[in-house]
């Protein structure tokens, strides 16, 4: 993340920066740990990744518009139940349209389908972002976070797929014995474990790049390691600025290095 | 005396065998958010296990009337999320008004009624067909599997950031998920369940 990103607030970046921030400096997946119960839980094959993808896409773009226009007049006290209740109405048709028409994946499933309803990217984008933006950012910040989710679930349910059931897209694969904890939550971890790994490196590859003078907007975004190192501590010592967001009441919004969670100094009075 | 035994056995199951979060990964995001906040952890336990035994209960209680028991997932799903905003409903006035709790402390009580943990539970249930008492059950093991998990995960996390031979790139998200899975595959072991081969 660069450092205009970071302490900018959200309603001020530009489309580009919306979009960077959803897809890599701030997937939510891998640098936020939000929304990681189906990707670890259910996002075992390429196919139901894909639609669980296009599920969460489209739920948080809906959400978004809706909260853009209209749960800005909803006490925020009350959001997260309605949001959450808006969601699951909106889950229901789409629930029972893959139960008409892909019987096998409405299976595969199960119980996350309506568990996408409260997956707390939703939440968190719809409180953090939506009811303070107008309209068209928050629609360019739902279609960014949805395809940074979705990369991930897409990627996570291919590598799972190979190494858990030695198949890919259904078709068996020679020379990939299957490793069944693959399949199960332990293997969603890891291969999330790696792919968070891997973006911290490119993150940070970037940064040597652009101090190497490689890239020409060093001066205007700067990304040095001590502050990607100082909000990686952050992370693990719990004080995850936007990341905690509503999922456990914290402030979305708040600066890194504030203690958002903290009822003195986070939230409405 | 059986069905006392049967509760204790199914929460002892949910809770520690086959800890439905590690295991599971059902509300795993807002257990690595409530791990960072040790001192919310006991708070957002009882939340959880309010909603979880309170919401399990009721939905239990409704699934013994014929019609709702013969009746569809959706109708199901529909019953499930009414209850749990009604108990959620109910939890915010009382503190609103009752006690003037912040915004952020009554989010908290959205955060926990409102997650992958909390509202899969009566679906589950309904699919295990469970009395009243064994839901109930469920629903305290569901308490105890949050509390257990996040005292492990927040443990785990302080350990975490002391460790400075960590490579920077797995510092921080990467290294706590690694964290979890292996947490997630030591609780799977109770299971007897194949995971290699």
């Amino acid at each position: 993340m660069t450092k205009r990103e970071k302490d900018a607030p959200e309603k001020e970046l530009s489309y580009v920066q919306i979009f960077r921030q959803g897809v890599f400096s701030r997937n939510p997946a891998l640098v936020q740990a939000i929304g990681i119960c189906p990707i670890a839980a259910v996002a075992a094959d390429t196919k139901t990744a894909i639609i669980l993808a296009a599920i969460s896409g489209a739920l948080l773009i809906f959400g978004e518009l809706l909260a853009s226009a209209l749960y800005k007049y909803i006490p925020r006290w009350l959001r997260v139940g309605i949001y959450a209740v808006t969601f699951m109405a909106a889950v229901i048709p789409i629930s029972l349209v893959i139960d008409k028409y892909m019987p096998n994946i409405y299976i595969s499933i199960g119980v996350f389908l309506p568990l996408m309803a409260v997956n707390s990217l939703l939440i968190y984008r719809c409180d953090g972002f939506a009811v303070k933006n107008r309209l068209r950012k928050s629609l360019a910040d739902a279609i960014s976070y949805s395809i940074g989710y979705a990369a991930v679930l897409v990627i996570v349910g291919a590598v799972r797929e190979i190494l858990g059931k030695g198949m890919f897209w259904e078709l068996p694969l020679t020379g990939t014995p299957p490793v069944p904890a693959i399949d199960t939550p332990f293997g969603g971890f890891l291969v999330l474990a790696f792919l968070s790994a891997l973006l911290w490196c490119l993150l940070y590859r970037r940064d040597r790049a652009r101090r190497a003078g490689a890239l020409e907007d060093t001066a205007d975004e700067e990304l040095n390691e001590e502050a990607i190192l100082s909000r990686v501590k952050k992370v693990s010592a719990g004080v995850v600025e936007t990341a905690v967001g509503v999922s456990a009441g914290m402030e979305p919004n708040a600066k890194d290095g504030a203690a958002p969670h903290d009822e003195k100094g986070g939230g409405e009075k | 005396m059986s069905a006392f035994l049967n509760m204790v056995t199914i929460a002892l199951s949910v809770a520690l065998l086959q800890n439905v979060v590690l295991c599971g990964a059902y509300g795993i995001t807002e257990v690595l958010r409530v791990a960072a906040k040790p001192q919310r952890i006991v708070r957002m336990s009882l939340f959880v296990l309010f909603f979880a035994v309170a919401g399990n209960a009721a939905t239990s209680a409704l699934n013994l009337i014929p019609e709702i028991r013969g009746a569809s997932n959706t109708v199901h799903l529909v019953l499930y999320t009414g209850v749990i905003f009604a108990l959620y409903f109910i939890a915010v006035i009382v503190f609103r008004f009752g006690f003037h709790s912040t915004h952020s402390f009554l989010r908290q009580i959205g955060a926990a009624a409102f997650n992958t943990l909390v509202i899969p539970l009566p679906l589950l249930s309904y699919r295990a067909a469970y009395t009243v008492t064994e839901a109930v059950g469920a629903g305290i093991g569901t308490g105890v599997a949050f509390f257990v998990a996040t005292v492990l995960l927040s443990f785990g996390m302080s350990r975490i950031t002391q460790n400075k031979r960590l490579p920077a790139s797995f510092r921080g998200i990467p290294a706590l998920l690694l964290y979890t899975a292996l947490l997630s595959l030591a609780f799977m072991g109770f299971s007897g369940e194949s995971l290699i081969v």
